[in-house]
């Protein structure tokens, strides 16, 4: 199939149909990914010359990948939900800004440290909705909180929820997340310096940010090199989680300094009040029951412990290896040529994989959480409800995303995008361009991962077509999608709801997008100069 | 006298759809996940027939995704 203005035109429609109807139409992703189901096929077989064999097989292959990625996000689900029916979530978020009178200090605790560990262990909007009414509980505005609890987790996305965009990168690249690693930890560990100076900007504008600085630096540095350590060493399933947590007990030891030990008069930045006074929401309900932060964290320190042994530890790690679930496909050709050689399709470890590893990880802690007696009757039926309702509509929208993207890479669509691009920016721009093109994605889609899905296939064709290093491209996609996804309107809507701005989305929008743009920025410029240099 | 039941109005279709949204979106992800698992060994079984009734399966799943979501 040539390269033509109308063939690359009707490659992008699938993806150009979904971001209309999420953005101009407000459809949620599920909705809008089944209609790109369809235009994808509709344009395979009209166009691009696949068969119904082709078809068909896609769709398997597809269901493959979405597994892999699904296994994670149920299990992480029911983690978070088996954490915060017990009120652990509460009482680790209560605990934090009790350590410090600093105003400036108690946001970047909740709303960059906090919320990026969240990330780690949970995601799926979860940070926003959990931080955000903290912050408006310690006196932050609603507009600020929303943006803080936003902002402060984008560093933390591709490798959050247990690495699922990561591992979704890994699916749709083919490629092995060795070579992945480097270059996405070491961009999203740079942009982790931005997400809290903005955190500090906000919480408390110029004075506060100024005062910031050491700490920002320090735990930046911190976050972002124990991620780059646990990633590059075969644990990016732990990167963000291990790289917050360890954040979290140096942002403890940091608030020991004295400059961080009082309260200071900062002042909040300009564009943080609303033009119509907003209903406050309350802090999260108390039972009144108390707590030992000790056991609240128990599911977290169980999840850590859990995935260390097993990826660590060879002969536990060769004896829950033994259950694979795969297939196996023959080579697909389309009626133009285009050939996908016979491959195995993706391998699930069913005992050893990171959402097996999370299901160990939600039985022992609910077992500790009942024992302990932080359970009131029924709260098991509440948990497997939250996590359904949570997480089909997201399963769904995934389901039809991966198919879509299949399909497109199966029938030489992103073959044809690719040529598309590299033509059109050429070898010099295209590197500051990626992260943005990953970042609109994840914005539109309202997902790191399902950017991962939309765009990686591209990148990488793109990189190889122009000669770039296909590893480094691909880290500015997921940095840039990790980045782009705490922009999302959906994520956003999230933060407003739990803060009582209903009806402020759309303002709120504007300012995340703002500050949403500068370390996506950041992560441009330093892609553009690792691939020149 | 007309005993013939009266069709649904529109507006309690959608009630209807309202109410079970998410039984019909679990249903949907069922066989969305499901099915092609069956579509595979058709596939590779040379039954044909049943390999088109399974994606079709697929594609009403997702037809239904459009209209309840």
């Amino acid at each position: 199939m040539q390269l033509s203005l109308l063939n690359w035109f009707l490659a992008l429609s699938p993806v150009i149909v979904v971001l209309v109807l999420m953005l101009a139409f407000r459809w949620g992703g599920s909705k809008a990914g089944a209609v790109g189901w369809f235009v994808a096929i509709a344009v395979a077989v009209l166009r691009f010359g696949a068969g119904p064999q082709l078809v068909a097989y896609t769709q398997v292959k597809a269901v493959l990948l979405t597994l892999d990625v699904l296994y994670i996000i149920w299990t992480a689900l029911l983690l978070f939900h088996i954490a915060d029916e017990a009120g652990a979530v509460r009482i680790i978020g209560q605990a934090l800004p009790a350590l410090t009178a600093d105003r400036m200090m108690q946001g970047l605790l909740l709303g960059w440290l906090f919320a990026s560990f969240l990330q780690g262990m949970g995601g799926f909007g979860v940070p926003v909705a959990v931080a955000a009414p903290l912050l408006v509980g310690l006196g932050f505005n609603p507009v600020q909180a929303v943006i803080m609890a936003c902002i402060g987790h984008g560093w933390a996305v591709n490798f959050g929820s247990l690495a699922t965009s990561f591992q979704t990168l890994m699916a749709v690249t083919n490629l092995p997340g060795e070579i992945l690693a480097p270059e996405a930890a070491l961009l999203l560990g740079i942009s982790s310096l931005g997400s809290g100076a903005i955190v500090a900007y906000v919480g408390a504008g110029w004075k506060g940010l100024l005062r910031s600085l050491p700490a920002v630096v320090i735990l930046s540095a911190v976050m972002g090199g124990v991620q780059y350590l646990l990633a590059t060493n075969g644990l990016w399933t732990l990167g963000a989680t291990g790289g917050a947590m360890v954040g979290l007990i140096v942002g403890v030891l940091v608030t020991r300094l004295p400059l961080y030990r009082h309260a200071h008069n900062d002042k909040q930045p300009a564009g943080m009040n609303l033009p119509s006074p907003a209903a406050q929401a309350d802090p999260p309900a108390d039972d009144g029951k108390k707590r030992s932060l000790l056991i609240s964290m128990s599911a977290y320190i169980v999840l850590v412990v859990l995935a260390f042994a097993i990826n660590l530890i060879q002969p536990v790690n060769d004896f829950l290896d033994q259950v694979r679930l795969t297939l196996h496909f023959p080579e697909l050709t389309t009626a133009y040529g285009w050939t996908t050689a016979a491959e195995t399709g993706r391998r699930i470890s069913l005992f050893s994989h990171p959402g097996a590893i999370l299901l160990y990880a939600s039985l022992i802690a609910y077992a500790i959480y009942a024992l302990a007696g932080y359970y009131k009757p029924g709260a098991a039926g509440r948990i497997l409800r939250r996590v359904t309702k949570g997480a089909v509509n997201s399963s769904l929208g995934i389901t039809a995303m991966v198919g879509m993207a299949v399909i497109m890479s199966h029938t030489g669509m992103t073959n044809i995008l690719a040529q598309g691009l590299s033509q059109s920016f050429g070898r010099t721009a295209y590197p500051a361009i990626s992260p943005f093109i990953g970042a609109l994605g994840a914005f539109i889609t309202g997902s790191n991962n399902n950017s991962n899905v939309l765009f990686a296939a591209l990148q990488q064709r793109t990189a190889e077509l122009l000669g770039l290093s296909v590893t480094l491209i691909l880290g500015a996609q997921t940095a840039g999608g990790s980045l782009g996804s705490v922009m999302a309107p959906a994520k956003v809507i999230v933060g407003c709801s739990t803060v009582g701005l209903g009806d402020n989305e759309g303002v709120v929008m504007g300012r995340i997008l703002i500050y949403g743009l500068i370390p996506v920025a950041v992560v441009a410029i330093m892609t553009w100069i690792l691939a020149a240099f | 006298m007309n005993n013939q039941p009266a069709s649904p109005s529109p507006s309690a279709w959608a009630a209807w759809r309202s109410r079970n949204r998410g039984r019909l979106q679990a249903a949907a992800l069922i066989v969305v996940l499901g099915a092609p698992f069956g579509l595979h060994w058709a596939l590779g079984a040379g039954l044909n027939g049943l390999a088109a009734i399974l994606f079709a399966a697929i594609a009403l799943s997702m037809a239904l995704v459009i209209w309840v979501s």
